[in-house]
């Protein structure tokens, strides 16, 4: 009975500390930032500053409109009747809000950038491979070291290490995996939400500097399905056949702009790293468990 | 300052399911009443949804400015530049033991072939 419990206990142990492997996912990731990063640094790069500055000599041209009433204040001003200031706004032009200059955001695209090739660096199991292919050249070189000098003492040593060489490359690859995986997880854990809040930033100055929004790209969407909804009650057959090809048209610049807009694309960054720290996150497969139950089989040997 | 824990995150999330999930109640509902026709009932359903829609912008920048006050941005670059260093860190450790494990295996070979030529 206690055995079935320590069984059962290390396959929950193993299956706590297994995770599938990511590094095709962690390749294809790298790749993709890199795609995006260049782009990013072409689209926006002087063009931010430029907008600026822009905006900078629009505030300094007109500072004297810098406070103003909009028209229906016109009305309290002249004290007509029915106007009350709670109907006056303040009209107060505004910098477009942007963390950094073209300068920071390329600084901070380079930050995430590094940072998923290295995590495509770490996710990518020729680490553990290396060693338990040197770990067995070690073994090979002292069994032929062993039969060379003829010595008792050290072919006593190396023949238990020879016949276990396999084992022994198994156990070294398999902690090495272990604590590669650790690391994996602690790392795409720790850095989900700074490297989203990055993101934000470089989203800010993009948009900032006239790359199309998310949200723009769907108020479009948004409002083409509304005429359609309201034509398909009110309009005529004409007016509802507009609509709907109308909203066809947005709904092929909204896949359009969500597949290559730029801010989209950084949006999509930010989704797939929290994807890969929730499946680096989540309990083990049951496949996951037999493969590394099969890898327990082969370091068993050794015990 | 508040702190982004995944508690907050997962609040986040729930809430924007939530609307999302009115969002598609409200248009079956729409559709219902169109299809009944009950337009009075299917514009009502309009504005409620755009309504809705419009939360759910609300929850996404109540998300964004949590976020923000959350971690500054310098912050945030410093630690990614930091995580990303540990990831690099690592796998130099171990690309340096695997190459010891080499060293010494080379060094062993030699050192074998000469024992082969001289004893």
């Amino acid at each position: 009975m206690m055995r079935v419990h320590a069984k059962a206990a290390l396959v929950l142990l193993l299956a706590s500390c297994s995770t599938p492997d990511i590094s095709t996912e962690a390749g294809l990731f790298a790749d993709a930032v890199g795609t995006v990063s260049g782009e990013y640094e072409t689209a926006v790069g002087a063009n931010a500053d430029a907008v600026r500055e822009a905006e900078i000599e629009a505030l300094v041209r007109d500072r004297t409109k810098t406070l103003s009433l909009d028209g229906a204040c016109e009305g309290y001003a002249a004290d007509t009747a029915g106007i009350t200031i709670a109907d006056c706004k303040v009209i107060r032009p505004e910098l477009v809000y942007a963390e950094g200059t073209a300068a920071r955001a390329a600084i901070q695209i380079g930050r995430v950038r590094d940072y998923v090739e290295a995590l495509s660096l770490l996710a990518s199991s020729q680490t553990e491979a290396d060693i338990g292919i040197a770990a067995a050249a070690l073994i090979d070189s002292v069994d032929k070291l062993a039969v060379a000098t003829t010595s008792k003492g050290l072919i006593d040593f190396a023949a238990p290490l020879t016949a276990r060489k396999d084992a022994i490359a198994e156990v070294l690859t398999f902690a090495v995996r272990q604590q590669r995986y650790r690391l994996l997880r602690k790392v795409t854990s720790d850095v989900d939400l700074p490297l989203r809040r990055i993101l934000i930033s470089l989203t800010e100055t993009a948009v900032s500097s006239g790359q199309p929004s998310v949200r723009d790209s769907y108020e479009k969407l948004r409002a083409a399905q509304n005429r359609m909804d309201d034509t398909l009650i009110d309009g005529s057959d004409a007016e509802y056949r507009a609509a709907i090809k109308a909203f066809l048209a947005a709904q092929e610049a909204y896949a359009s702009f969500s597949g290559q807009g730029l801010t989209a694309r950084l949006r999509l960054i930010a989704d797939t790293h929290s994807a890969l720290a929730q499946r680096l996150r989540r309990p083990a497969s049951l496949e996951e468990i037999v493969a590394l139950l099969e890898q327990l089989k082969a370091i068993q040997g050794i015990f | 300052m508040p702190k982004f824990t995944k508690t907050a995150s997962n609040q986040f999330n729930s809430l924007k399911l939530q609307t999302l999930n009115a969002i598609a109640e409200t248009e079956r509902r729409r559709i219902e009443a169109i299809a009944q026709g009950q337009t009075a009932e299917a514009k009502a359903l309009k504005a409620h949804r755009e309504a809705l829609r419009d939360e759910l912008f609300d929850i996404a920048d109540d998300e964004l400015a949590f976020i923000k006050s959350t971690l500054s941005i310098d912050e945030a670059e410093a630690r990614v530049r930091a995580v990303a260093e540990e990831a690099r860190g690592f796998v130099k450790n171990m690309k340096s033991v695997a190459s010891t494990l080499n060293a010494a295996a080379g060094f062993l070979n030699i050192f074998t072939r000469l024992v082969t030529l001289f004893v």
